[in-house]
C-alpha cells in the first residue's frame, strides 16, 4: 500500500506531550462539560476541534504524519486520557479517529488525498457507519445498504440506525452491497450535505448523549468515484478490522482506569470497609495493565490481515467489555451512596460501561465470532 | 374489525414492534392502523428509520442457537498464571513437551507450567507427510490432547494462548488473557515454512503445512476435484509429499531451483535415483526453476515459471525450507541469528530463557530436526537443576520418508562437494555413499532397502541418539 507522506506536514508531538497536552485541555475544556453532555446532550465541538489541533486525530494516520508512521498505541491512549472524563467524547474521538483509518487504508489516493488531512486535523468531523456492517460480516444481520453501478459512481438506498458523530457538514465511512452482485460490495465516504441524504434524530440513550446519533436515510444517493475508499468491501474491511477493533481499547481503557481511580479516591475515608468487597482497585489495575500491555503489543501490528491475529483482539476486545462492566459495578460499590447521586461520576461510568460491552463488536457478537473462528482453527 | 387478524411488525434495525392493534399514538397512529395505512414519512419510535424497514414478525424469527460455546473464549483463567518458582514453556510441539518431560524426570515436584498458541494436541509431526498414501486423516495421528498429557506428567497447561509480549526485566509474558509470570522460560516457538515471492491474485491460496492445524487446512482443501498438486521445494518435506500424493493418485509437479531433489542433502546419483522412481509414478520435475505467479483461472489455478512456461493445477503446497520463529525474542532483545543464539546449556542471552528445537540456533546453526532436541532438552532440564550437561550438536541422522525410495542420511553440517562421496558397492543391492573421515567415516547415505540398517551406521560414526 503506498502512503503518501508530503514534506509540508506538521510534525507529531512526541507521545508523553502529546498526553500531556490532551490531559491538560480535558481538565480545562472538557470537564465542565461533562455532566451538561451526560444529561443534556451537549455535543462537544469546540472541544473535538481542539483535539485535532493538538494531533489528537492523526498519530495513527501516515498520510498526516511527515514521518509515515502509524502510531496506533499514541492514538489508543490519546482516546483513553479523554475516555477517562468523558465516554461521550472519547466515543467521538473513535468516530473520528476511525474514520481517518478509512481513508488512511483507502485504495484510491484521490479520496484520502482530498479528506483525511481534514478529519486528521478536526478540520472537518466525522463517523463510522460500520456497525451494520461488522454485523452483516459475522452473519448476524444483511447489509442494509445497497448501491447500484452508474456512470461515474454508486446509487445508494437504505438506511442505518444510530451513526454517531455525524451533523450537515460531517462525513463517514460506510459500506454498501451491490445490488444483484452476490457478496460484492463497496466501501465509501458520504458527505451529510448530499443529495437524497437524511439525518433524523430519533432515540434517546441512557448514556453516550451528546455524540450525534442519528438514523440515516438514503433515497438515491449519488456516491460518486471520488469519494470511493475501496471498490471491494470485504478486501477493505480484512484491511481496516485490525485497527477498527483495536482503536476501540482506548474507550475501554479509559472508561476502567476511571473506574479504578473513583475507587482509589474513596479508600481514606471507606478502605476499612470497603475491603470486604470484591474487584479491589489494586486488583482491577493489574488486570488492567496486563490488557494495556497486551493492547499496545497488538497495535504494533495494525496491519496484519490474519485470522489468527484477529481472533486474538476480539479476545482481548472482549475482555476489556467484561472487565469494564466488572470496573464500574466495583466503581459503584466502592463509592455508595455518594457514586449515587444523579451526577456523581460513578453512575455515569456504570451506564457508560454498558456501552463498551454492547458497541458493536458487542459481547454477544464477540463470542459468536470467536467461537466460529475457533471452530475453523 | 377483529383484532385477531392484526399483525405484528418489527424493524429489523432496532427490534420495535408495531403492533396494528395498538397503533402507535405518539407519532398520530391509531390503535387499529394497518401497516399499509401508515405514512411514508413515519419514523421508527426508537431509532427513526422508516415504514419499508418494518418487517412481518412471524417472518424474521431467527433460529437459535442452541448452547452457548463451552469454552467462552477469551475471559480471564484465574488459573495458569505462572509464578517466580514456576518453569514457563512456550510451545507444545515435540520441543516443548520434551523439556516437560525432561524437567520432571529430574524434579518431580518443580512447578511447570506449558503455554501453547494451538490447541496442544500431542501428534507426531514427522508422520504429516505420510498420511495421505495410508489411508489417515489428520486426526488419525493424534496420540493424545494436552489436558491429558499434562496430567500425566503433572504439569500446568494452557493451550489457545499466544504469547504477544516477552519482558524479560519484569520475567513476564503478556497475553490477549492476562499475564504469567515466570521464573525461568523455555522458548520452544518452532518454526515456519519459508514465504516464497510469488505475485498473481490467487498467491495467497498457496498452502504451507507445518503442523497439524496447516495439513487440517491442506486436507479440506483436497476435494475430489482436485486432480493435480503443485509442490514448491525439493527437499525432504517436498519430496515427502510428492511421494505421498501420487500414491494417493494425485498427479504431481515439483518446482525447485535447484537442480536436482534433496540437493543439500545426498549425493547427485541418489537425488537421480529418486527422481527417476518418482517420475515413475507421474511426478513431473520443474527444477531450476520457481514459480513466479499463480493466478485464478475461474475453477483452476495457472502457474507460471520464471521462465515464461505456465501450466494448470488445482493446489500449490509450499515446503521451501523452515525460517525460526524469533520475532518475540527478537523484540525482547535476546540475541538472534538465523535463529535465537543458545549457548551449549541451551540458555539464550538471558540467563533465565532458555531456547529449544526449530527456533535455537547454536554457533549459528539450528536443528531442525527430531532428534538432536531430547539432547537440547536434557541440557535445560539440568541446567534448570543446576546442574550441567551440555548439548553437543553431532550430525544428525534423518531419514527422508519416501517409500519409494526409503534414504537415510548423516552428514556434516554445510556444504559437500559431491565428489567427497564414495560409492560403496552393495552386493545385496541398495545404495550406499560414505564420506571417509579419520579413521572412521564422517557421513553416510543408505538408500533403498539398506535404509533401515541406517542405525548401526550411526553408531560407528560415534553418535547415540
Amino acid at each position: 500500500m503506498s502512503l503518501i507522506v508530503t514534506n509540508d506536514l506538521k510534525a507529531v508531538l512526541p507521545l508523553e506531550e502529546q498526553l500531556a497536552a490532551t490531559r491538560r485541555l480535558v481538565k480545562e475544556t472538557l470537564s465542565p462539560l461533562t455532566v451538561k453532555i451526560d444529561l443534556e446532550g451537549l455535543y462537544p465541538e469546540s472541544f473535538l476541534r481542539q483535539l485535532g489541533a493538538i494531533d489528537g486525530f492523526r498519530q495513527h494516520l501516515a498520510a498526516a504524519r511527515p514521518d509515515g508512521v502509524t502510531d496506533m498505541g499514541a492514538a489508543i491512549q490519546t482516546m483513553a486520557a479523554v475516555s477517562h472524563e468523558c465516554l461521550s467524547t472519547g466515543f467521538a474521538t473513535w468516530c473520528q479517529d476511525t474514520c481517518g483509518w478509512y481513508l488512511q487504508n483507502a485504495v484510491d489516493s484521490g479520496v484520502r488525498d482530498t479528506w483525511l488531512p481534514k478529519l486528521a486535523s478536526g478540520e472537518v468531523l466525522g463517523g463510522t457507519g460500520m456497525s451494520n456492517t461488522m454485523k452483516a460480516f459475522a452473519n448476524i444481520e444483511p447489509l442494509r445498504l445497497t448501491g447500484r453501478r452508474v456512470d461515474g459512481g454508486y446509487v445508494i438506498n437504505g438506511s442505518l440506525p444510530w451513526v454517531s458523530n455525524l451533523g450537515d457538514n460531517h462525513v463517514f465511512g460506510t459500506l454498501f452491497g451491490l445490488e444483484g452482485q452476490g457478496d460484492r460490495s463497496v466501501m465509501a465516504l458520504v458527505d451529510c450535505s448530499v443529495e437524497g441524504f437524511e439525518l433524523r434524530l430519533s432515540a434517546h440513550f441512557t448514556a453516550l448523549e451528546g455524540t450525534r446519533t442519528f438514523a440515516c436515510i438514503f433515497r438515491d444517493v449519488f456516491v460518486p468515484d471520488a469519494m470511493v475508499i475501496d471498490h471491494d468491501g470485504a478486501a477493505f474491511l480484512r484491511r481496516s478490522r485490525a485497527g477498527i477493533v483495536l482503536l476501540q481499547f482506548g474507550m475501554g481503557v479509559g472508561n476502567v482506569q476511571s473506574c479504578i481511580d473513583l475507587c482509589r479516591d474513596v479508600e481514606p475515608l471507606l478502605g476499612h470497609v470497603n475491603g470486604y468487597l470484591d474487584d479491589r482497585p489494586d486488583e482491577l489495575q493489574e488486570q488492567l495493565d496486563d490488557a494495556v500491555d497486551a493492547c499496545l503489543a497488538l497495535a504494533e501490528d495494525p496491519f496484519e490481515t490474519s485470522d489468527e491475529f484477529f481472533r486474538e483482539i476480539l479476545q482481548l476486545r472482549l475482555a476489556a467489555g467484561e472487565l469494564a462492566l466488572r470496573a464500574a459495578q466495583s466503581a459503584m460499590l466502592h463509592t455508595g451512596a455518594k457514586g449515587y447521586l444523579r451526577t456523581a461520576p460513578a453512575q455515569r461510568k456504570l451506564r457508560e460501561s454498558y456501552f463498551i460491552a454492547i458497541v458493536t463488536p458487542a459481547i454477544k457478537h464477540l463470542r459468536k465470532e470467536l467461537d466460529v473462528l475457533s471452530q475453523a482453527a | 374489525m377483529s383484532g385477531d387478524s392484526f399483525q405484528r411488525w418489527i424493524c429489523d434495525a432496532c427490534g420495535f414492534i408495531y403492533d396494528e392493534a395498538s397503533g402507535d399514538p405518539d407519532s398520530g397512529l391509531a390503535p387499529g392502523t394497518r401497516y399499509a395505512d401508515i405514512p411514508d414519512d413515519w419514523q421508527c419510535p426508537l431509532c427513526g428509520l422508516t415504514k419499508g424497514d418494518l418487517r412481518l414478525l412471524p417472518e424474521v424469527i431467527q433460529s437459535v442457537a442452541p448452547t452457548r460455546p463451552q469454552q467462552a473464549d477469551g475471559r480471564q483463567s484465574a488459573q495458569c498464571r505462572g509464578g517466580a518458582d514456576y518453569v514457563v514453556i512456550v510451545g507444545a510441539g515435540v520441543a516443548g513437551w520434551s523439556v516437560a518431560e525432561a524437567i520432571r524426570r529430574r524434579e518431580p515436584e518443580r512447578p511447570v507450567l506449558l503455554v501453547s498458541a494451538c490447541h496442544g494436541l500431542v501428534y507426531p509431526k514427522p508422520a504429516i507427510s505420510m498420511a495421505l498414501a495410508m489411508g489417515k486423516q489428520p486426526d488419525d495421528l493424534i496420540d493424545t490432547d494436552a489436558a491429558s498429557k499434562a496430567a500425566a506428567l503433572r504439569v500446568e497447561v494452557r493451550p489457545d494462548t499466544r504469547i504477544i509480549k516477552l519482558d524479560t526485566a519484569r520475567k513476564r509474558l503478556t497475553t490477549v488473557k492476562g499475564s504469567i509470570q515466570y521464573g525461568k522460560l523455555v522458548l520452544a516457538l518452532g518454526a515456519q515454512q519459508r514465504v516464497l515471492p510469488v505475485s498473481g491474485d490467487a498467491c495467497d491460496r498457496i498452502v504451507r503445512v507445518n503442523d497439524l492445524g496447516s495439513y487440517r487446512q491442506l486436507r479440506t482443501l483436497m476435494t475430489p476435484q482436485v486432480g493435480h498438486v503443485t509442490i514448491l521445494g525439493a527437499g525432504l518435506i517436498g519430496c515427502e509429499f510428492a511421494d505421498d500424493m501420487t500414491s494417493a493418485g494425485l498427479a504431481v509437479t515439483v518446482i525447485d531451483p535447484a537442480p536436482r531433489p534433496l540437493a543439500s542433502l545426498v549425493p547427485a546419483a541418489v537425488s537421480t535415483e529418486l527422481a527417476g522412481r518418482l517420475t515413475a509414478k507421474g511426478v513431473v520435475w520443474r527444477l531450476q526453476s520457481t514459480l513466479a505467479s499463480l493466478d485464478s483461472t475461474g475453477e483452476r489455478l495457472c502457474a507460471s515459471l520464471g521462465d515464461g512456461q505456465s501450466f494448470d493445477t488445482d493446489l500449490v503446497l509450499s515446503a521451501a525450507g523452515l525460517v525460526a520463529n524469533t520475532q518475540l525474542a527478537q523484540k525482547a532483545g535476546l540475541a538472534t541469528d538465523v535463529g535465537i543464539a543458545v549457548d551449549h546449556s541451551m540458555l539464550t542471552s538471558d540467563g533465565d530463557v532458555y531456547a529449544i528445537g526449530d527456533c535455537a540456533s547454536l554457533s549459528g546453526q539450528v536443528f531442525a530436526y527430531i532428534e538432536p532436541i531430547r539432547r537440547q532438552a536434557e541440557a535445560i532440564a539440568a541446567h534448570v537443576a543446576g546442574s550441567e550437561e551440555r548439548f553437543m550438536p553431532l550430525p544428525p541422522l534423518v531419514k527422508v520418508k519416501t517409500p519409494s525410495l526409503p534414504i537415510s542420511v548423516c552428514r556434516p553440517a554445510g556444504q559437500i562437494a559431491d565428489d567427497a562421496w564414495i560409492a560403496v558397492d552393495e552386493p545385496g543391492g541398495g545404495l550406499h555413499f560414505e564420506i571417509p573421515g579419520n579413521g572412521t567415516i564422517a557421513g553416510f547415505v543408505l538408500g533403498g532397502q539398506l535404509a533401515s540398517q541406517a542405525g548401526g551406521y550411526y553408531r560407528r560414526l560415534g553418535v547415540r541418539g
